[in-house]
Parts: C-alpha cells; sequence; structure tokens
C-alpha cells in the first residue's frame, strides 16, 4: 500500500470507518513513516477541531412556537388519516420524486427512450433507403423500387372483420415479384416495421364504420404474425 | 410507564391520534433543525426547512415503511430538502443571506458561547464549497454524530462511496483549518 492510500485511512479516524485490519495496517506503518506520521498528528488536531465544532449544537427555536405554526399549516391540509385510493397513488409517485436519484433516473429512462425510439426510426428508414440503393444499382437504367406489401389474415373470420381496411392495403394484385435478389433477415425485418407502420396509418386514416379499436388491435397483431413483405420493382418510366 | 418508541406513536398517528403527531414533533424537531442548519447555514432557511419536513411526514406517514426507522426517514427529508435548497441558492445570481460569508469567525472552544448565526457561519466557512455529497456526508457524519450505516441509508451511497467522501471532505477541511485558523498539527 502506498503512502496516498494510507492518507485515506488516516482521513477515517472515527470509530467503525475502517476495518480492523486496516487499523493494524496503518499502526505498523505509521511506526515506520515519519511524513504520514507528522500527517496523522496534522489530522489529529484538525479532527478535534471538528470535534469541538460538533459540541456546539444549534439551539433549536422555541418548540412551542414550532408546533404552533405547524398546526397552522397542517389544519385542513390532508393528513395521514385521508386518502383517496387514485390520490393516495398519485401522492406516493409524486413524493418519489422528492429524492434526487428517482428525478434524476426518471429524466435518463424517458431521455432514453425517446431516443431509443428516434434512433430505431432513423435505424429504418437508413436501412430501407440504402436497401432500395443496393437493388437499384442492379437494374440497367436506374430503376425504382417500390415497397409493396400483402398481408395474409390469419382467418378469414379477421379478414371479414377488417373488411374494406384489410382490402385497402392489399395490393397483392399488382405485386411484381423481383427476382434474383437476396434478402437478409435484417431487410426483411426493416421492411416488415415500415410496411406495419404504413398498414396503422391506412387502417386509422380510413375510420371503417364497425371497425371498433379493440378489432383492429386483433388484426393487427395477426397481420403482424402473418405478414409477408414483398419488393416490387418499376423500371423508369414504366406507367402505372 | 415506558416512553412510546417511534414506531408505538407511528402507529398512533394512523389511528388519527394528533397528539401522538406532537409528541413525535417534539422529540425530533431539535435533530431535524439542526441538521437543517448545518446542512443549509442559515437560521431562517432551517426553520421552514425543518418545518417543511414535519408537514411532509403527516402528509406521507400512511406510507411510511415500517422497516425504516423512522428517524433515518425523518433525515433524508431534510437532507432532501437541503439540498434543493442548495441547489436553487447555486442557479441565483445573488445568493444573499443564504450564502454567509465575512470574516471566518473563530471555531474556538466548546465553552464559548456561540448562536446559531456564529455557527453557521463556521461551518459554511469550512464546507460551503465542498461538493454536495462530501458536504453532506461530513454533516450527517461528523457534525450531526451519525453512524455509517444511518449515513448511508439517509443518503442511499454505499459503504466505501461514504468513506470515500468523508476522506475528501476531511482533507479540505484540515487544508482550510490550517491555512485560515492556523491549526497546525504540532501539538500547539
Amino acid at each position: 500500500m502506498t503512502c496516498a492510500q494510507y492518507e485515506e485511512l488516516l482521513h477515517l479516524y472515527r470509530p467503525g470507518e475502517r476495518s480492523p485490519e486496516e487499523d493494524l495496517a496503518v499502526e505498523r506503518h505509521l511506526q515506520t513513516c515519519a511524513r504520514c506520521a507528522e500527517l496523522n498528528r496534522r489530522i489529529e488536531r484538525a479532527g478535534s477541531t471538528i470535534k469541538d465544532l460538533r459540541a456546539f449544537t444549534p439551539v433549536s427555536p422555541d418548540l412551542q412556537d414550532a408546533l404552533d405554526a405547524l398546526s397552522a399549516r397542517l389544519s385542513g391540509a390532508p393528513g395521514a388519516e385521508r386518502h383517496s385510493f387514485l390520490g393516495d397513488w398519485l401522492d406516493r409517485l409524486l413524493t418519489m420524486f422528492d429524492f434526487p436519484s428517482m428525478r434524476y433516473a426518471s429524466a435518463f429512462v424517458v431521455t432514453a427512450m425517446v431516443a431509443g425510439y428516434l434512433f430505431q426510426q432513423v435505424r429504418i428508414l437508413n436501412d430501407v433507403a440504402a436497401l432500395q440503393d443496393r437493388l437499384a444499382a442492379g437494374f440497367e437504367g436506374g430503376p425504382r423500387l417500390e415497397v409493396a406489401y400483402a398481408v395474409k389474415p390469419a382467418s378469414d373470420a379477421l379478414a371479414a372483420e377488417a373488411g374494406e381496411a384489410l382490402r385497402s392495403i392489399d395490393m397483392s394484385d399488382r405485386l411484381d415479384l423481383a427476382r434474383g435478389i437476396v434478402l437478409s433477415r435484417a431487410d426483411v425485418e426493416n421492411l416488415r416495421l415500415l410496411v406495419m407502420r404504413q398498414a396503422f396509418s391506412v387502417l386509422e386514416d380510413r375510420r371503417v364504420p364497425g371497425l371498433d379499436r379493440r378489432t383492429l388491435d386483433g388484426f393487427m397483431k395477426s397481420a403482424a404474425e402473418n405478414l409477408t413483405v414483398m419488393l416490387r420493382i418499376e423500371k423508369k418510366g414504366t406507367t402505372r | 410507564m415506558t416512553e412510546p418508541t417511534d414506531q408505538d406513536l407511528v402507529v398512533s398517528i394512523r389511528r388519527g391520534e394528533r397528539n401522538a403527531f406532537t409528541s413525535l414533533t417534539k422529540r425530533h424537531y431539535p435533530f431535524a433543525h439542526a441538521l437543517a442548519l448545518r446542512i443549509v447555514c442559515n437560521e431562517e432557511d432551517a426553520r421552514d426547512i425543518t418545518q417543511e419536513a414535519f408537514v411532509r411526514v403527516w402528509r406521507n406517514l400512511d406510507r411510511f415503511d415500517e422497516n425504516t426507522r423512522f428517524t433515518t426517514w425523518l433525515y433524508r427529508i431534510v437532507t432532501n430538502l437541503g439540498l434543493d435548497l442548495l441547489r436553487a441558492r447555486k442557479r441565483q445570481p445573488n445568493p444573499g443571506t443564504g450564502n454567509p460569508g465575512g470574516e471566518p469567525a473563530d471555531p474556538g472552544t466548546p465553552e464559548t458561547i456561540l448562536n446559531n448565526n456564529d455557527i453557521a457561519r463556521i461551518i459554511h466557512r469550512l464546507s460551503g464549497d465542498l461538493p454536495e455529497t462530501q458536504r453532506i456526508v461530513f454533516v450527517l457524519r461528523d457534525l450531526q454524530d451519525l453512524s455509517i450505516e444511518t449515513v448511508c441509508s439517509v443518503t442511499g451511497l454505499t459503504g466505501e462511496s461514504v468513506r470515500t467522501n468523508l476522506h475528501y471532505a476531511r482533507r479540505r477541511i484540515r487544508e482550510r483549518l490550517e491555512k485560515e485558523y492556523q491549526i497546525e498539527g504540532s501539538g500547539q
């Protein structure tokens, strides 16, 4: 152990601050190191002054005055005996923010979630753009890639429930599958997410009568599990 | 008849006994006030913080965890209120009365009569520029005389972190004492 490390131990001079092994090591070191022994004397002297300062106990305000002031503040204030379940839960949540660590942790979590979401969105768009470039590069005359999609519902019943909304995003009759292009698992996943987002948007915009939120959620869950992503390559200048 | 424990009083308060709250406040007000004064180094602010701490105790007592010591919970509330005030002061361009300065008061000897403002001024002079955590650990351990374990519970720091902060705080304070109060280690 170096003298710098002993210095830390020397400053931990009050009972219970060092382990018995550290006490022994310090004692031995002080017998052989004049510099640390001198430092220890200075630390003891300062410690003695701090001890004197500790002895100066601040005079407490008049307790009766303090209690009166407290009582005035508490009259009518919500106390320990009056709490609704919701208010109780909310108060408990807010009380946690009395602690600085909770405030910092909450801010960190929210920031991380927002940053993570934005990062994911940017990454998906970048990856899809890169994929488009990669695919387009293989075609003479600068072909254009368009992402299309098809949804295969889990059951006919679900398809019927989805009704017009399902047909509005089913573009299978217009698909012209690219051949000879190998998509990685990540490519497919990125496209799947992109398509899902578009599908959500279509379904929300259409506001199909009779298609309530629960049915929509069920349909989208099923669609997510059964979604197949296909690519349509359209040569530049082709009339759609 | 034995005095009711803090836990007994907490149970009574939860049953709606206002007198039990008065007893609990009387029992712990002086220590809470001393802690607040030693953290914020200003008598008026210390009184406000102490009162606010007991208001929060009253409002939140029904969710106080009985496995925790009441005093640990109270000191944590006071400490956090003190820290909030110190941070608010830092954000203000002119800290005003909350930041006692002037000539250093003599730490003197225990026989010397010091009022609260004198004590606040000395503590501020010695520890006012310490980093937040070092200052809190120093106040809790060296001025309020709490055990390392209690300091850990109040601050949420580990034992090793408390020891490290204590070391740096005491070193800075020793250097300040040697420089400003000519306190040296030669046994003078």
